[in-house]
Order: C-alpha cells, then structure tokens, then sequence
C-alpha cells in the first residue's frame, strides 16, 4: 500500500528514513522521486544529502542546522503540498542502451560459477522456462520492448535498479544461491522483478545474459557523459535497450577505448504520471505481442 | 640449540590451516625453513600469511586454532 | 611530498567529512573512521579539520619526506619513529628532509592518523580526497598506498610543539570491552521486546571478517515483532529482508541472523532491516577495536547522541595548545 502519509524514523543522529509504502509498485517510487525533487528545490538548510529507493527515501542532515523533528516536518508539508499523485511530473533523461543478448562473456562467467561454485540451469533458458517463454528469441525480444525506469541506485555505485515500463515485459527471477563471486563489467542481470547494469567486475546475484559496451561507470571520467560523476545514471532517468550484435558490440567498445564514444540520451522529456497512466489503460496486460 | 618464537605481525585471528579440512600448515615437531608460511591471521575480511624468520624445528604452538591474537604476541616456538 | 618506502596494510587518505553529494548514485560518504584522532593530528600541525590526512590501520607505513615539514600522529599507538628515534603520539614535531616516519604494528587501538601540515594535496574526485578503495575512487590513484608512489603536500608552515591534553583525546586503551551507544531505528519496529532485551544485554563478539565496509558481529538469536513476520511478500522471504531501502552510517543491519555495522565506506542501500544505529559520536571506538574485542550496546535518545556529539566537536575544536 502506499500510506497516507509518510513515516519517519531516525537512522542516527545525522540521517532519517522517510517511509511512503510497503509495495514494489511504480506509482510509489514515482512518488518518491517526487518528493525528493521537491526537498531539493526547496533548499533547507541543513539537508545535505537524499537518496530515494523503492518505497523510501534517506535524508542526511546536519544537526548543527536542522533538528530530526524539524527536518521532518518540512518534508512532510511538502509532501502534503503535492496534490494528487496524477498531478506529478518529472523531467527524465532517456539514455539508448546498446545490448548484446547472450554474449559469450556473461556465459564464460554463468560457466565459471558452474564449475568452481555450484550447478546451475543456464540463465538465459532459465528466465524463459520460468516465464513461459517460447525461446531465447522473444526473451529478446520481451526484454528489450519495454523502457526502463530507474527506480534507485546504490549498493555499489551506479548499480542501478530499472523497473520496465510497460507491464507486458515484467519478468521474474529468483537470485543466485550463493551469489557470484564475479560478474563482467556491464553484464545485464535480472533479479526479483528487477534489471540491473553491473557498472564494474564486481559479485552479483541476478540471473545475467547480455551485456552492454557502454560503460555507466568511468573512474578516470575520460569520456563526456562523466564529467559531473564516474557513474552515468541518476535516480528518474530512464533506460531503452538496443539489441545488437557481435560485430556492433566491437564497433562500440572500440570507440570506448579510443575515447571517441559518445552516449546517446536525450534530456528534453518530461514523464507526466496521468498521460502513462492513460497509456497502460489501453494495454491488455494478459497478451504478450512480442 | 635456541628458543625462537614466532609473533604474529598483526592482531585478528590465527589460523593454522589454510582452509577447514585441509591438514596445518606445520605439525609440532615439523622443520622450518626460513619464509615458511606456518599460519594465517585473518584481519579486515584478508588471510595474511605468517611466516618464519629463522630455521628450526617446532617444537610447539602458544596459540589454539582460531584463537584471537594481538600484535606481537608469541604463535609458537622453534628450536634453532 | 612524501615518498612510500612500505605501505602498511591499508594505509589511505582520507578527509573529513568525505564524500558528500553523490550518495544517491551509491558512493558512501568514506572519510576517516575514527574522526576525532583525524580532526585533532589535523588541529596539531595548524591545519583546517578538512584537510586530508593519512589513515593507517593496523600496520603502519615507512615514509621517506622530500622536504621537511611539521607533523603529528594521533589515534593507535603503531610505535611511530623519526628515523630510529621515537616520536610522541599527539604531538606535532618537525621532519626534517630525508627523514623518515615509520609506524609499525599496532600495540594500542587499530587506527592511526598521520597528519601534515598543509595536508595531503591529491587531486579531489567528486568533491573529496577521502579514498573509497572498493570502487577504485579518491585517494592515491584510487586505491591504499603502495611502496614506491609519492605523495603530494601542499605547502604550510605549520605549528610547531602543539600538544593534546589527555583529557581531550579519545579514551584508546588495550581494553577487550566497549560500551557502544546505538539509536533505535529505523527499524526497530521489526524487533520484539524479547529481541530487543537480547540485543541490549548480551556481549557482542567483533568477527575478522570486518573493514570499512562493514563490522560483522557474532552473538546470540534475533527473534522478530509481527511487522518482520507478517509482511508483504515484496519484502522478500527472511524475518529481516524489506523493500530496499537506504543504509544510514552506524546502521545496525540485520543480514539473516547476523548483525554488520555499517560503517564509513558502507553499501548506500539493500534490502535488510537497520533495528538500530550506532551514534556518530561513538564511531571513534569502532575505529579502534580489534577482531574479537566485545561490544554492549546501550540504547540512547537522540538527544543525547547529538550532546555527545557536540561535546567531540567543541573538544576538536579547541583542544590543541602550544
């Protein structure tokens, strides 16, 4: 459910938690991207730091500034300032996301894990058993119909947690037990009802099978898109994923390597809740038409 | 003949195997040769290897299998 | 500038208050552990608090200085030496070209702070010095010092013959048991009475599988309220899984069974239950325990968190006299 109105707790004496929810939906995390925007434009001194995650938000104050009581009561009149959850927008960034489905190299890492740690159904057929899917092909084509929305981040930095747009591509995937001890820079894995992009080689636990040349993570921030951050995405961007080849791939991390690669996104589109609202009205969720 | 103590470099946990199952690196009564990896003291989620720095021949342990340790403190004895 | 003859075991930079800003794309706050013994080596040599110092940990580094300077060392007692001669914790004293500082294992604590007057002069990534070394971020090219790099200081003068009282230092003994002050919540509405009894009057044992990420502890059984038990199935299935959610610094977070503390260079978010927070101004005793050291936690109001709090702060900012 989504509560009435949010629920604060201390986290210390320098950080609160804001809760909104107690449910994996959109329209909450929608909801908190919101408020977060307005907490930042407000500007109240003493809030150094938010991050909104699926049904909550952690706000980071200086003491010496804002009292917990006080901090919280200004978030809470600005909650109560919104209005109706229709009423909402949003400016978002969409980025285009070149993927190569079932890349040797997230199958080296599946076949690696197989050896040295456990036996595992290979990802891939994996994911299409268990949504009834018909091949390799329409989890392809499943995948990537849909655009993303990035609900979070956090974890490692720039992991990012995407949420498919359209209900017609929501697929499901327990995690790895026990976790990877590895997984390939850029890998693209599917964990609960969630897709990831792995920002570096890190340990991971979704179910993986394509990968992405496009780096969201550049410690050296050589290429353009870095210059404010070493990682790519912020929370309210949203994702649409390129299926592409073997040859493309090379072409793209190429250009990476040179320093030539140019991220393509677009930063001149507002989400406005009630128009995709007025969208999923006229999809019938139950057809799968990829 | 000389006692020569062996003194963990660092505080944590003393290991005498490099895994569970697998047999102790040294047994009492085994030889050492000097770089002798004769244990581990596991610190900040790392195993680091405890090494002796002269010869001999052990002739016993002054610390239990996953006892905790401090800097310095005497691991074992070696005759030399 | 400062040459690195030996590194110590996970010597890094690091300024207070670290990294701040870019928590919500998932870089922790990093910064040094224990900021009491930072603030002051850094008050010792004339420095603002903010100024990067070094972070030893448990084993401390040679260093050879290229030009003199004026210096201090605070926090765990690594037996520093001037060359072969012994030099004074809490003590700013003058480094002569071509000297060199070395800190060995530690006898006293686990954290050792080296500051330089002028401080460490690294370029700052997104904002700060303060090395993340996880994710490769800040610091000496991203990661702990290694043997033979070079590290640049800004030039000062410097403040020489400066002392800590020792009613101002952090209280750093050889002792085995910490009285920790926590907060409750986030979470501690997932905890019944029974767990929360438990948490608050059982010895805690501080595991080796502990850095700057996190502090694993070991102890006895949780048991849960109704809200852990009864929950919706987003969750996730364990009594302390919940939505994801943000990670505050000192969390408490409860993975299965067992309690981590997160601290300075902790994961941002996940999806398990934080029932209590270690207090900012107890972080300095975390920094200065060693693997199998025991913790009684003590519950205490907000309150009294930030007086403890800005009772640190007033001492960092005028304990140092010369």
């Amino acid at each position: 459910m989504i509560y009435e109105e949010p629920q604060f707790r201390p986290g210390g004496d320098r950080c609160i938690e804001a809760y909104f929810g107690d449910e994996m939906s959109f329209d909450l995390n929608f909801l908190v991207h919101s408020v977060v925007r307005l907490v930042r434009e407000a500007d109240i001194d003493g809030i150094i730091e938010l991050i909104p995650e699926m049904a909550s938000m952690q706000i980071s104050y200086d003491p010496d500034c804002i009292s917990y009581g006080d901090a919280s009561r200004e978030v809470m009149s600005l909650f109560r300032s919104i209005g109706s959850l229709e009423s909402l927008e949003l400016d978002s960034r969409m980025f285009y996301v070149p993927l190569f489905y079932f890349d040797p190299w997230t199958r080296d890492c599946v076949d690696d894990y197989r050896k040295t740690i456990a036996e595992k159904e290979w990802d891939g057929d994996y994911l299409v058993r268990l949504n009834n899917l018909e091949s390799l092909d329409q989890l392809k084509r499943v995948h990537s119909a849909s655009d993303y929305w990035v609900a979070a981040l956090g974890f490692w930095p720039g992991l990012c947690s995407l949420m498919p747009l359209d209900p017609r591509s929501r697929l499901i995937a327990p995690k790895y037990d026990p976790p990877r001890t590895w997984t390939p820079k850029g890998t693209i894995g599917h964990g609960g009802a969630i897709t990831a992009i792995y920002p570096d080689r890190t340990p991971g636990g979704y179910q993986i099978f394509a990968r992405t040349p496009m780096p969201i993570w550049d410690r050296e921030q050589r290429l353009r898109a870095f210059q404010d951050s070493l990682a790519l995405f912020k929370p309210g961007d949203r994702v649409r994923f390129q299926p592409i080849d073997r040859e493309e791939y090379d072409y793209i991390d190429a250009k990476v390597r040179d320093g030539s690669y140019v991220h393509n996104y677009v930063e001149y589109e507002r989400f406005s809740i009630r128009n995709y609202h007025a969208w999923l009205a006229t999809l019938d969720e139950t057809e799968r038409p990829f | 003949m000389t006692t020569i103590q062996i003194l963990s470099p660092l505080p944590g946990v003393f290991y005498r195997r490099s895994a569970p199952g697998q047999p102790p690196y040294k047994e009492e009564g085994a030889p050492v040769a000097v770089d002798d990896v004769i244990g581990l003291v596991e610190l900040m989620k790392s195993f680091h290897e405890v090494k002796a720095d002269s010869a001999g021949t052990v002739t016993k342990f002054l610390v239990d299998n996953e006892e905790a340790v401090v800097a310095g403190q005497p691991l074992a004895e070696l005759d030399g | 500038m400062l040459e690195v003859l030996k590194p110590g075991l996970e010597t890094t930079i690091q300024d207070f208050p670290g990294r701040l800003g870019f928590w919500e794309q998932g870089f922790p706050p990093s910064g040094p552990f224990d900021m009491w013994s930072h603030r002051l080596a850094n008050a010792l040599v004339g420095n603002d608090e903010h100024a990067a110092t070094l972070e030893c940990q448990f084993l401390g580094p040679s260093l050879r200085f290229q030009r003199g300077a004026v210096v201090a060392v605070t926090g765990a007692d690594m037996a520093p030496k001037l060359d072969d001669l012994s030099v004074p914790l809490w003590e700013s004293f003058r480094v002569r070209a071509g000297q060199v500082l070395s800190l060995g294992p530690v006898r006293i604590g686990a954290r050792s702070y080296i500051a330089i007057a002028g401080g460490i002069d690294t370029p700052p990534v997104l904002g700060s010095r303060a090395t993340f070394h996880m994710a490769g971020v800040g610091g000496m090219d991203g990661y702990a010092l290694k043997a033979g790099q070079v590290v640049p200081i800004a030039e000062a003068e410097g403040t020489l013959g400066c002392r800590v009282p020792e009613e101002f230092r952090p209280e750093i003994r050889a002792k085995k048991e910490w009285c920790i002050e926590v907060v409750a919540g986030p979470n501690d509405d997932w905890i019944d009475s029974a767990g929360h009894e438990m948490f608050l009057s059982s010895p805690w044992f501080l595991q080796a599988k502990s850095n700057r990420t996190g502090f694993r502890l070991g102890g006895p059984e949780w048991t849960f309220s109704e809200v852990a038990t009864n929950k919706r199935p987003e969750h996730g299935q364990d009594p302390s899984n919940i939505l994801d959610h943000g990670y505050p610094m000192g969390a408490v977070n409860l993975c299965g069974q067992t309690p981590i503390i997160l601290v300075v260079d902790g994961p941002s978010t996940g999806g398990f239950i934080n029932p209590y927070t270690v207090i900012s101004a107890a972080f300095w005793k975390l920094a200065q325990s060693c693997p199998r050291d025991i913790y009684r936690f003590k519950a205490v109001s907000l309150a009294e968190a930030q007086g403890r709090r800005r009772h640190i702060d007033a001492i960092c900012a005028q304990a140092v006299s010369g």
